[in-house]
């Protein structure tokens, strides 16, 4: 077996696996829907079938331990218990392990799974299943019709036909309308489609049955017939015949014949084969990422030539280029945008290991999942929003009786919500908990000396000492949180992601934590400045407007650092002072007015250049500690230019509003 | 003229190619094909979905096909996938020679 062979197995079986976890959550909110228990075991026996093909022994044996419990939930005999599928779930876990790591030994810790699943399905056994009970004799009719590969999968139609008639009563016409002719045939391709009415006790599920193993790829209808006197009558009986008849009817007039030998031009459609999707390994996508960044550096370069050319032929050239590689730019972006769904996904999980391990009851709601955000930046969001949910659970959610106490439902809530806010995706983790307490984190902070005791501090900057290194309020050290390393490694990946935090709680109501993160690590429409010889690229996603300084209105500001701008008194900072630059002011400086969230700052600036696109560079171990830059480019005549990291200085010019306002 | 096409051992999803290729080779030269499929010769869904296929063939380009014998030993086969449901006369005709029950 090829090792690509191996890798293409491992990954559709974590997408399998992924399924499985999905439907057995959704199971545990609906017991009773057959859809589910029939997609686990689908899954489940997928992952055995596949796992053993590809020598994964290990994972098929204990797989179909798995298999053959879910199967006595499909056939009614046990319960899908929340206690069984927990077990399942934690089953679920151990095949991964087996998957990912095959000669590892996992042995033991498999043999106690299995005996606890054994104990899951025996306890199940005692509760009546809930599935709807068995109507009485209905006429169904289906139809079906099977993927063009069927016959080279050894998928057997005659098999399902018998299984169908094994129900009940069976009528079954063969729809051969779709059978082209012998010179556009692909010989094992199948073409075939059947109509079956079936007379049976048995329900809608029996015969979802019959097609579990080939569901995926198949169109299945199946609707009950209102009157079956009717289809005695024969009406429907001759409608469900045509197709198999239609074959007589395009008869052609043999005047018009072809001759012997001539090609024939038979007006019959080939199946159209439409690929849907393409899988393609993460890192193919990255170094096309990267090469399209090369392209853009490239374009810049050539459009700075261009610019300093007389020569009209090479401008347009280069305008061409320039829209092109932007267009490609755009392209690019939206094929390594992914959906927030697949990382909220995950939690679904987390949640319920959580309330198991806490006895807390919890509800996750999710809200904004279509939102799209750059791949990269979805992988690294993983770890943070895991601490940050299971600060939620733990520290946030109250025990049942005390939330009933308080005069709240039960059943604790965690919101999880995402949405788009210009260049950026804000996602907030929201709970309705006991709020965090504002006397036990400056008593913390004050304690590890990170505040002077009794000094005056913000309520923002005090919520903001949860993600100091060490800092934790949490009396005893769980297995959940509590440890004080959680809150700041989500600091520290948020801030890695060029990205901000914000803490808000309300005692007795719950916190929210919202995390602002930009759409894209790679390339962003950045507009380049001048502050003295240097050149800055400002996020244009952060850009509202462009306003001229006079030197007259600069040295009446003196002193002070605001512009009015319409009725509103917006902090600005000068970027020539802190940067130090030791140049005069130009003659007419420019105010970029930016924001964040809710906030807004002035930055002046000697000159705007214009419109760049920015390939992000990452700054060096160096100069990470910068908080003013968060990344550098490469500009069109090879030079470099930082790029504000507009968050941090927003916050900075916020921070010197305060101190002038506390000055007055 | 006619051309008596006798099939090999079995009409299988193996043997479906090499018969579509002697069939549409052999509808070049010849009006009428009669292909002989033997008692025991073995036949399967993906081998009557060809033969279905060169029915259709004929029927359009004015040619005929035909078998040399009733495949009476194909009935089950057939009326199991309802090859034969809603007494079509046609395929009734073709495969066992013989005028449907009215």
């Amino acid at each position: 077996m090829s090792d690509d062979a191996i890798a293409v197995f491992q990954v559709e079986a974590r997408e399998n696996l992924e399924l499985i976890e999905q439907g057995l959550l959704d199971l545990l909110d609906r017991p009773e829907d057959r859809d589910l228990v029939d997609a686990v075991f689908r899954g489940l026996h997928t992952l055995k079938g596949s796992g053993a093909m590809f020598g994964f022994d290990a994972l098929a044996a204990f797989t179909h331990h798995c298999e053959s419990a879910f199967e006595r939930v499909r056939k009614d005999e046990v319960a899908a218990t929340a206690d069984l599928v927990s077990a399942v779930l934690a089953a679920r876990d151990h095949m991964r392990r087996l998957m990912e790591d095959p000669s590892g030994d996992h042995a033991a810790a498999g043999d106690l799974l299995l005996a606890d699943l054994e104990r899951a399905v025996r306890e199940a056994e005692a509760i009546a299943p809930t599935f709807a009970a068995r109507p009485g004799m209905t006429t169904w009719r289906i139809r079906f019709d099977l993927p063009s590969n069927a016959f080279r999968n050894g998928v057997n139609p005659l098999a399902l036909l018998a299984e169908l008639r094994d129900l009940g009563e069976a009528s079954v016409v063969a729809d051969m309308s779709r059978v082209p002719p012998l010179n556009l045939i692909e010989p094992t391709d199948h073409y075939l489609a059947w109509d079956v009415l079936l007379t049976t006790d048995q329900g809608r599920a029996a015969i979802e049955d019959v097609f579990i193993f080939v569901m995926d790829d198949m169109t299945l209808e199946i609707e009950a017939v209102e009157d079956a006197a009717c289809i005695e009558g024969g009406e429907t009986e001759a409608a469900m015949v045509q197709p198999a008849a239609a074959l007589a009817d395009p008869m052609p007039n043999p005047a018009t014949a072809p001759a012997v030998g001539d090609p024939v031009d038979v007006d019959v459609a080939r199946p159209v084969r439409i690929a849907e999707s393409v899988r393609v390994p993460a890192d193919r996508l990255d170094e096309l990422m990267d090469r399209v960044g090369e392209l853009v550096i490239a374009q810049s370069r050539l459009g700075q030539i261009a610019h300093a050319s007389a020569d009209p032929l090479l401008r347009a050239v280069s305008e061409d280029i320039g829209r092109l590689s932007g267009e490609l730019r755009d392209t690019m972006m939206v094929l390594r945008m992914v959906p927030v769904a697949t990382l909220f996904g995950r939690f679904r999980r987390l949640i319920h290991d959580l309330a198991r391990e806490t006895g807390k009851a919890i509800e996750l709601s999710t809200d904004g999942e279509t939102t799209e955000i750059d791949k990269t930046v979805i992988e690294r969001l993983a770890d943070p929003l895991i601490h940050l949910i299971r600060n939620a659970a733990d520290h946030g959610l109250e025990q049942p009786e005390d939330r009933v106490a308080a005069g709240k439902t039960e059943t604790g809530s965690i919101c999880l919500s995402a949405h788009q806010s210009g260049g950026e995706v804000v996602i907030v983790i929201r709970d309705d908990g006991r709020g965090i307490d504002r006397e036990r984190v400056r008593a913390k902070a004050e304690a590890q000396g990170l505040i002077e005791p009794g000094a005056a501090i913000s309520d923002h900057d005090l919520l903001q000492m949860i993600f100091h290194p060490g800092f934790s309020t949490a009396q005893a050290v769980t297995n959940l949180s509590g440890r004080g390393v959680g809150m700041d490694v989500v600091k520290r990946t948020i801030d890695s992601l060029r990205g901000s935090i914000d803490v808000a709680s309300r005692p007795g109501e719950g916190s929210e934590v919202s995390l602002r993160i930009p759409l894209t690590l790679a390339i962003i429409d950045g507009l380049l400045v001048r502050v003295g010889q240097g050149r800055y690229v400002i996020p244009l996603s952060a850009v509202e407007e462009c306003l001229e300084l006079s030197l007259d209105e600069d040295r009446r500001s003196r002193g002070r650092s605001f512009i009015s701008l319409r009725d509103r008194l917006v902090p600005f900072l000068r970027l020539r002072e802190l940067f130090a630059t030791g140049t005069p002011p130009e003659l007419h400086q420019k105010v970029v007015v930016v924001s964040s969230g809710e906030e807004r700052i002035g930055l002046v600036v000697d000159q705007i250049i214009g419109d760049h696109q920015t390939v992000i560079k990452s700054m060096s171990k160096l100069h990470a500690s910068l908080s003013t830059f968060s990344g550098a480019t490469i500009l069109g005549d090879g030079g470099v230019a930082l790029i504000l990291d507009i968050a941090n200085l927003v916050a900075m010019g916020q921070e010197q509003e305060a101190q002038m306002r506390e000055a007055v | 003229m006619d051309k008596i096409l006798t099939s090999d051992a079995s009409i299988t999803l193996k043997q479906v190619y090499s018969l579509k290729e002697n069939l549409i080779s052999e509808f070049g030269n010849y009006n009428h094909i009669v292909v002989d499929i033997s008692d025991d010769c073995c036949v399967d869904l993906c081998g009557l979905q060809l033969i279905e296929s060169a029915r259709c063939y004929a029927t359009l380009t004015g040619k005929r096909l035909s078998l040399s014998r009733p495949a009476e030993h194909l009935r089950s086969l057939l009326n199991d996938a309802g090859f034969l449901a809603g007494g079509s006369s046609d395929a009734v005709s073709f495969w066992f020679h013989e005028e449907p029950a009215q």
